[in-house]
């Protein structure tokens, strides 16, 4: 890690030689150690350092964007070029109108020496907390525990500057026997707070009880979700519909909806930075400091998340939103926290009449019909079926095709606890558990 | 660079049983026109070194981008430490197949230098392709795309091994997305990916994407008013595109030996495809025949040598519908007293090697496509992917595609919408009972395989031409 001083004289170094009206420089720095283990081994053990400087210039309103791993004086110098060859060749960007000018983002800890310097022996004694519950009943282990820490640093020639770092701990396992799986994982900014043996535990749990599963027949049933299952749905929810773009285009379930009941009374969607209970990140890409947003509230739509551009096209100030200037979408929720309840998982499951408790989803996709949000999916590493408020006997895997938006108008209780989910892209979500009526199956499979 | 990884194996070649190094440079440019305007060019330039060491028994790996030899053998000696924490959970030994250590060099073979075009020229065809699409006064979003990638890479082993590759791809693609009454229909061209080769600049000159604009347009906006796609079991034609993905998730990754061995098991899946099924199984009908082949001319996934210094190859996947053969490494294939085939792909310099697909190839059959629709009584045509989710030993799938038309008696009746299928692997594969010719055939390059943890995208590619399979469950 560069830390804040460090990595802004690189930035404004970098600013210092481009010669144009406006730029903006991102630095992201990474350091991460990753420990894979399957058949109860470590089969993959991995370092990786990397400073990336993003640059974006603007000549008049055409824009230029070059990213490289190279910081040296020359490479700066190469990439400055590159930028502004870039933004030569560019067509004007009717929405462009300036680059960020925000005040300083307020701090939020989030950066914990523990998981900073957590070293591969750590990792290895983690994952052996884990095997040793796998171990308990015969059963093999697979899974990943990662620690990371990232910084990132920006700038702009109307000076605005941010900096903000922060760590991250990982852990899923899945255990198997020869019938069946159980699934579990963990996530914090701090490892210090990790209890290894208990994800153990609890999918070393789940893959006991969810031996022999028996083939059930396809069609609705009153679900439980799981929250691990439930952050697979958020992912493509946020993907296909609570970034700007997607509305101003017409493309999603948001689009031309906002104000109106969507999705039930009881669900409440927001997106906030700043909160240390999720990955904070107190501002955007592009400099910007985050706002907390409400995207659905009380069932309603409420609001999209946007950049500077995004926003400027409906008059609009970025929500501080932006993610790095390149990706395939302009801005998205990365902090996201889904209302919870007041029922535990317990309850949930024994106010089943008759219906399945569904532990994770595998493989969904959201591309359907995003304009009903309608998705499929498979169940996976233990799905059991319930009757009268009793887990009776586990399941074989099925398919859900159905469309969120009538699933989350269809949501009889919310668990009251929320777990934070680490998103392999950026950010996280917090999300509970729920209970969910008349979730459609539409196939099965063979295990 | 390359010197100083030399003299760092050198140096630690007592204290490994084995050891590579990887010094990678790849440089990008990638292009996104939308609804007229350039809405990103995105230059980018990534250089590093990994380190791969086998100590005791075990491995270990580190990587920086910082290049100088006392770096590198900071990070040699990182990896060993890695090695040893490993060592802490060790089963058992890691054994690789045996290889001969290369001395080599490799060029992808290009016609146009796609870094040497100008940008002009490059985005003066996506704007010009996007101002067609929106002539079509249905069309809301219009989308064209280009990149190109060019990856110096260097191997090293203390086998000996010294392989020097340039690989460069190109690629390109159009899309038209039609709003109106509440519904959203989107075309691509050529495929919902574009499409990527191993090739230069003349590859997307070949596209012909300005040519196809309208046609893209006019599709997209017609599908608006097509009805549903109906829901029943259907005899199924499917095009190319949508068929190489077919091949990519039923037989490409269930066929990666790794993820058979359960080292994927917390996070992509494992596989059905298990060892002693293999020379046995029947996976599909006796028209299916599908090969791995990382050798031929322009396949996105075309290559000199894997990122384990082992030759590109082709070898059988399924022959005559029987299940004969995986994707390999080393230290998988030695676990079936066999050689690797070369399948070993790391995304950059900072990602050690995993089993990847290269070109996964189904073999073309010899039916015309107009005799196989006149042969067809109550079907339905369909292409390029819309939506695709399979579960994690790859058995049961469902797809939707842009694009399908209704076949009835022999003929094309029309357009309809919103097509999905869904099926179990190898019954899906047993019911084809007919394959298009090579004049139909196409190498389609997938840039965007996810796969391993951290998360590696690979560049793979899929011959396929249009094949029949009877009775498939299609509709919601």
């Amino acid at each position: 890690m560069l830390g804040e001083q460090r990595a802004l004289e690189i930035l404004k170094k970098l600013l210092s030689m481009v010669e144009v009206e406006q730029a903006e420089a991102v630095l992201l720095g990474k350091a991460s150690g990753l420990t894979r283990f399957a058949n109860s081994t470590i089969h993959q053990n991995v370092y990786e350092k990397d400073t990336v400087i993003l640059l974006r210039v603007a000549k008049g309103k055409k824009i230029g964007v070059a990213r490289s791993n190279l910081t040296d004086t020359e490479s700066l110098k190469q990439l400055a070029r590159r930028a502004a060859e870039i933004a030569d060749s560019q067509v004007p960007n009717p929405n462009f109108e300036s680059f960020a000018h925000s005040p300083r983002a307020p701090e939020v800890g989030a950066f914990y020496e523990e998981t900073a310097n957590c070293n591969p022996t750590q990792r290895a004694e983690n994952v052996k907390l884990v095997i040793a519950e796998a171990d308990k009943f015969g059963f093999l282990a697979a899974g990943s525990h990662s620690t990371t820490a990232n910084e990132i640093a920006y700038a702009n020639s109307l000076g605005t500057t941010q900096y903000h770092r922060h760590t991250a701990a990982y852990m899923n396992t899945v255990i198997m026997s020869p019938t069946s799986s159980g699934y579990a994982d963990y996530s914090s900014l701090n490892i210090a707070d990790f209890d290894a043996r208990k994800v153990g535990e609890r999918a070393t749990r789940i893959c006991a009880d969810s031996q022999n599963p028996r083939e059930i027949e396809e069609g609705r049933y009153d679900v439980v979700v799981s929250p691990e299952a439930v952050d697979e749905i958020m992912n493509w929810l946020s993907y296909i519909g609570f970034g700007a773009e997607s509305l101003q285009e017409g493309r999603s379930f948001m689009s031309g909806r906002l104000g109106e009941r969507i999705m039930g009374e009881n669900i409440s969607i927001w997106d906030d930075g700043l909160d240390p209970k999720g990955i904070p990140m107190p501002f955007d890409f592009e400099g910007v400091p985050k706002q907390r947003i409400a995207i659905i509230e009380r069932g309603v739509a409420k609001n999209v998340t946007y950049s500077i551009i995004t926003a400027h096209k409906e008059g609009k100030h970025s929500t501080g939103h932006a993610l790095p200037p390149g990706e395939e979408i302009a801005a998205l929720p990365t902090n996201v926290f889904f209302g919870t309840g007041e029922h535990t998982v317990d309850e949930m499951i024994a106010s089943l009449k008759r219906g399945l408790l569904v532990t994770r989803f595998h493989y969904i996709n959201g591309l359907l019909d995003t304009r009903r949000a309608l998705f499929t999916g498979m169940t996976r590493d233990g799905t059991f079926y319930v009757e009268d408020g009793k887990i009776k006997y586990p399941v074989k895997n099925l398919r859900f095709t159905d469309s969120m938006l009538e699933a989350f108008s269809k949501v009889e209780m919310i668990s009251k606890e929320a777990k934070l989910q680490l998103s392999s892209w950026y950010g996280a979500n917090v999300v509970p558990a729920l209970k969910i009526k008349d979730f459609n199956f539409s196939g099965k499979t063979e295990f | 660079m390359k010197d100083a990884l030399k003299n760092v194996l050198d140096k630690i070649r007592q204290a490994v049983d084995y050891a590579d190094a990887r010094l990678v440079t790849t440089r990008s440019e990638k292009i996104l026109v939308k609804n007229g305007a350039v809405d990103s060019i995105a230059d980018e330039v990534s250089r590093g070194f990994g380190i791969r060491v086998i100590v005791d028994g075990c491995w270990g790996f580190s990587s920086s981008s910082v290049l100088t030899e006392a770096e590198a053998a900071r990070v040699a000696q990182e990896a060993i430490e890695i090695a040893r924490a490993t060592k802490l959970l060790k089963k058992w030994d890691v054994v690789l197949s045996e290889e001969e250590p290369k001395v080599d060099t490799y060029e992808t073979r290009i016609i146009k230098d796609p870094f040497s075009v100008s940008l002009d020229d490059k985005i003066s065809i996506l704007l010009e392709a996007d101002r067609i699409m929106r002539k079509n006064r249905m069309i809301r979003v219009s989308e064209g795309s280009m990149q190109f990638y060019r990856i110096d890479k260097v191997f090293l082993s203390t086998e000996g091994a010294d392989i020097e590759q340039t690989i460069i791809e190109s690629g390109a693609g159009i899309a038209a997305t039609a709003i109106g009454n509440g519904d959203v229909q989107k075309r691509s061209y050529p495929a919902s990916w574009g499409d990527t080769a191993t090739r230069g600049f003349e590859f997307v000159q070949e596209m012909k994407l300005v040519d196809n604009a309208e046609k893209t347009a006019e599709e997209a906006a017609a599908l608006l008013k097509a009805p549903e796609c109906p829901t029943g079991e259907l005899d199924l034609i499917i095009c190319g595109s949508q068929l190489a993905l077919q091949v990519h998730e039923s037989c490409g990754h269930p066929t990666e030996l790794d993820r058979v061995f359960g080292t994927e098991a917390s996070f992509a899946g494992t596989s059905f495809l298990t060892v002693e099924k293999m020379g046995n199984f029947r996976y599909g009908s006796e028209h299916v025949s599908i090969f791995q082949d990382a050798t031929c001319e322009g396949g996105l996934g075309t290559f000199g040598y894997d990122d384990e210094g082992v030759p590109a190859q082709r070898t059988p996947i399924v022959e005559k519908g029987i299940f004969v053969g995986y994707l390999t490494s080393r230290e998988t294939a030695a676990k079936l007293n066999r050689r690797s085939n070369g399948c070993m792909r790391a995304d950059g310099w900072n990602r050690i090697p995993l089993i990847r697909m290269t070109n996964i190839n189904l073999e073309p059959g010899d039916w015309e496509l107009e005799h196989l629709i006149r042969d067809t009584k109550d079907g339905l045509m369909v292409d390029s992917n819309k939506s695709w989710s399979i579960d994690d030993k790859r058995l049961n799938f469902q797809f939707g595609t842009e694009i399908a038309w209704r076949i009835k008696n022999g003929k094309i009746e029309g357009l309809v919408k919103n097509a999905v299928y869904t099926g179990i692997t190898p019954e899906f594969w047993a019911s084809c009972d007919a394959v298009c010719s090579a004049k139909y055939w196409h190498i389609w390059g997938i840039p965007s395989c996810g796969k391993g943890e951290p998360m590696q995208v690979a560049h793979v590619a899929h011959g396929a031409s249009p094949a029949r399979f009877r009775k498939v469950r299609v509709g919601v």
